[in-house]
């Protein structure tokens, strides 16, 4: 399909008519990972759903009796001449320029739902802006953001775009609700990371160099939940209406247990080699934007209260989801590593390792005894002495 | 109304005790009398007995009868049962060692504890798994059993490390004597990156009396309680040295050789996150520190210095030892050449319209 507008239309009203009433819903993206799940989510729910997006790619996922409007959703110019004379009952935004699209709705729809991220928070692009260094952990959804386009271009970009859209719902433009999406995964991601450790396990590698072992915290979504939470706030306007909300799946996995998850899938077990973050160098696709080992551990706690937000799929069945779909699709990841020549690196891996063990081997010759270890309050095993039986 | 406050000389005693007499309460202290806090005031009632056993608490409490006890110290389900007929009230605090994967990471896939672990994570299922983890689970049950069977209502927390003025062992000073000695690197195991979830006395007395004052909504519940902001135990290294002015290098090693670190770690070397999950006493009680962490690091670190001088000699060899293999392996490390890779957002966002690709060809 040809990029720029193509309106084709389709009957899908049924389902909207035994509402009661025929609600339009338009899907600003739509071929990203959670973008089925919006589409159909909304379909069930008795919408008449458009999508609008560049066409460069389609999902089988998406029913065809969806209208596709196919435009470039970042810039005025694209967006006014396609959504002219057009009302939405409701728009959920995922991509394109969404300060832009906020802006081009306004007396489009009374209700709007964007998608940003947690680059808006101080501390996650550079962690040492914050002290301690790296995000509070977790991070609730009213922790400090970036302030200034020189303290971190992109951040500032999402922060303002949030300030965009919750300045015109406090203008009574539209009702609005912003999602923060993590890290999402699962079918039809871009740029697949479980490949790398994928990869890894059926080159029968064992020896698994993370920096610091892994033990940074990083907030996923599995998409399938992403777009739950999202059609949470399709439900509950009320609830959710001018809330900024964190949202990843329940339980977060460390980087080493996510690679441990993932070899599981594949029957294979890694020993993890703890390197330090500095030089961990074939760790760094792995962690998230900023490179750096700061957890990105998100607060949960407004989405669950105020939406009632549950996994839909539990994160470990998400993982194992995820390897096989990887594995029976075969995503060729050109996405994210495109540009490297070898992305898994493994003769780096492999100078990485040969320190490590070299330097595992040394500190094993130094002879330690582990001391007992008590509960540090006396209690007492006797009745009627003073005293416990460590003399406390 | 009285109150009976088992334990009260540990660090959140001073701040329940007084809190209860804010409410208005009567309040009388149960414990053995090993020692005292000038914090307690004159004034409430001392029953010195031993609250590990039901012959030496019978004899304290024969004929008494109390609005409320909170039970910090002692042996637990030997107190809950002794209460029964003496109380309508019960909030005892325990630990989160009953929870699977605390003490034990290997027994939970993936290792470790869940992130972050809710009140309602699997909790160790028999004595055979692990002897202190079941007892503790043990006496959750006993309370809530009681609870249940309308002895009395019951609320129980699980105590992280509690920090702050008369904490028992103090985790802090072994880092701040590296402070002192002017030591520059430190070793943390694996960067330091374990995410301990630790409560300010304060804060955690808090928790405690927000149940004191909503029974009805603690009727029944075990609460996990922490600061609301957590820290990695580099952070928490960082934050005592900033508090004396300070900073260390933090030098990475792998867990189960940074034996240095075992000085002001609890029980292991500390390469599992143990996050408590705080939605539940947020939700039901309305929960919030009291104290901030970023404050009550300081006034930990203040008080340790003026009132609990630490004088225990401090043995480094071990730490110099492993700092010379670190810093050996540092600079093996960086003879590696390596240019890293430009980050972009994976997502195409054209800069221009009417383009089909953007300018990454994507």
């Amino acid at each position: 399909m040809t990029p720029g507008p193509n309106r084709h239309k389709t009957n899908a009203g049924k389902t909207g008519e035994q509402m009661g009433k025929d609600m339009k819903a338009l899907v600003v993206g739509g071929t990203g990972p959670t973008g089925p799940y919006l589409v159909n989510g909304l379909i069930a729910r008795g919408y008449e759903v458009a999508m609008m997006h560049r066409g460069t790619h389609e999902l089988d996922e998406n029913p065809p009796e969806v209208e596709h409007i196919h435009v470039d959703p970042h810039f005025r110019e694209t967006i006014d001449p396609v959504l002219k004379g057009r009302k939405f009952d409701i728009v959920i935004a995922t991509y394109g320029r969404i300060r832009v699209i906020a802006e081009a709705l306004i007396g489009l729809t009374p209700r709007l739902i964007t998608i940003g991220g947690p680059p808006s928070y101080r501390g996650m692009t550079n962690p040492k802006d914050n002290f301690p260094h790296g995000m509070p952990i977790p991070t609730p959804e009213n922790a400090q953001r970036i302030e200034s386009a020189e303290e971190a271009y992109f951040g500032w970009m999402i922060r303002q775009t949030e300030d965009t859209v919750l300045g015109f719902h406090a203008a009574g433009h539209y009702n609005a609700t912003i999602f923060r999406y993590p890290m999402v995964y699962g079918p039809h991601a871009i740029g697949s990371l479980e490949w790398l450790i994928m990869k890894r396990a059926q080159d029968k590698r064992r020896q698994l160099a993370l920096a610091d072992s892994g033990l940074t915290i990083i907030s996923r979504g599995y998409a399938e939940n992403m777009a739950h939470a999202v059609l949470l706030a399709v439900d509950k306007p009320g609830a959710s209406a001018g809330k900024i909300y964190n949202c990843a799946d329940e339980q977060s996995a460390t980087i080493g247990q996510w690679a441990q998850i993932i070899a599981r899938c594949m029957d294979w077990e890694f020993e993890i080699c703890g390197i330090p973050d500095a030089y961990a160098h074939t760790s760094r696709d792995l962690l998230a934007l900023d490179s750096s080992t700061h957890h990105q551990l998100l607060d949960l706690y407004q989405i669950r209260h105020d939406l009632g937000y549950q996994d839909v799929v539990p994160m470990q069945e998400a993982i194992a989801r995820t390897v096989a779909w990887t594995l029976k699709h075969k995503p060729d990841n050109d996405g994210k590593f495109a540009s490297r020549a070898d992305p898994l690196n493994y003769a780096m891996e492999d100078k990485l390792l040969a320190i490590y063990n070299e330097a595992a081997a040394k500190m094993q010759k130094i002879p330690f005894t582990r001391k007992e270890v008590h509960h540090p309050y006396p209690h007492p095993k006797v009745a009627g002495q003073v005293r416990d039986h460590r003399n406390r | 109304m009285k109150a009976l406050v088992i334990g009260g000389a540990g660090p959140t005693g001073p701040f329940i005790i007084n809190g209860l007499r804010e409410r208005g309460y009567d309040v009388a202290m149960l414990h053995r009398g090993a020692h005292e806090l000038p914090e307690n005031p004159p004034e409430i009632e001392h029953i010195h007995t031993d609250p590990h056993f039901r012959e030496t608490l019978d004899e304290g409490l024969d004929g008494r009868k109390f609005d409320l006890v909170i039970a910090t110290y002692g042996r637990m389900r030997v107190i809950a049962d002794a209460l029964i007929g003496k109380t309508g009230r019960l909030i005892a605090v325990g630990g989160a060692v009953g929870y699977r994967g605390m003490m034990q990471p290997n027994a939970n896939t993936p290792s470790g504890m869940p992130i972050p672990t809710r009140e309602d994570a699997q909790r160790i299922a028999s004595r055979e798994e692990f002897e202190f983890g079941w007892l503790i689970r043990h006496t959750e049950d006993v309370v809530m059993g009681n609870h249940a069977a309308g002895h009395y209502n019951a609320t129980m927390f699980r105590y992280p490390i509690v920090y702050g003025p008369n904490s028992i062992r103090s985790l802090e000073w072994p880092v701040m004597k590296r402070v002192q000695a002017r030591r520059r690197q430190i070793i943390l195991p694996e960067g330091g990156l374990a995410v301990l979830s630790r409560g300010y006395a304060e804060n955690m007395a808090h928790a405690v009396l927000l149940a004191v004052d909503k029974p009805e909504a603690s009727a029944g519940k075990i609460y996990n309680c922490a600061d609301e902001q957590g820290l990695t135990v580099g952070q928490w290294v960082q934050m005592i040295a900033r508090a004396m002015e300070w900073e260390f290098e933090i030098c990475s090693l792998p867990g189960s050789f940074a034996y240095s670190a075992a000085d002001f770690l609890l029980y292991h070397n500390s390469v599992y996150h143990q996050i408590m999950d705080i939605a539940a006493i947020r939700r039901d009680l309305g929960y919030r520190d009291a104290v901030p962490m970023t404050q009550a690091i300081p006034r930990t670190i203040n008080w340790m210095l003026e009132q609990r001088p630490f004088s225990t000699p401090m043995d480094y060899a071990m730490e110099d030892r492993l700092l010379d293999v670190y810093n050996q392996t540092m600079a093996r490390l960086r003879e590696i050449p390596f240019t890293a890779a430009p980050v972009h957002h994976s997502y195409a966002h054209p800069k221009l319209p009417g383009e089909g690709l953007d300018h990454r060809n994507r």
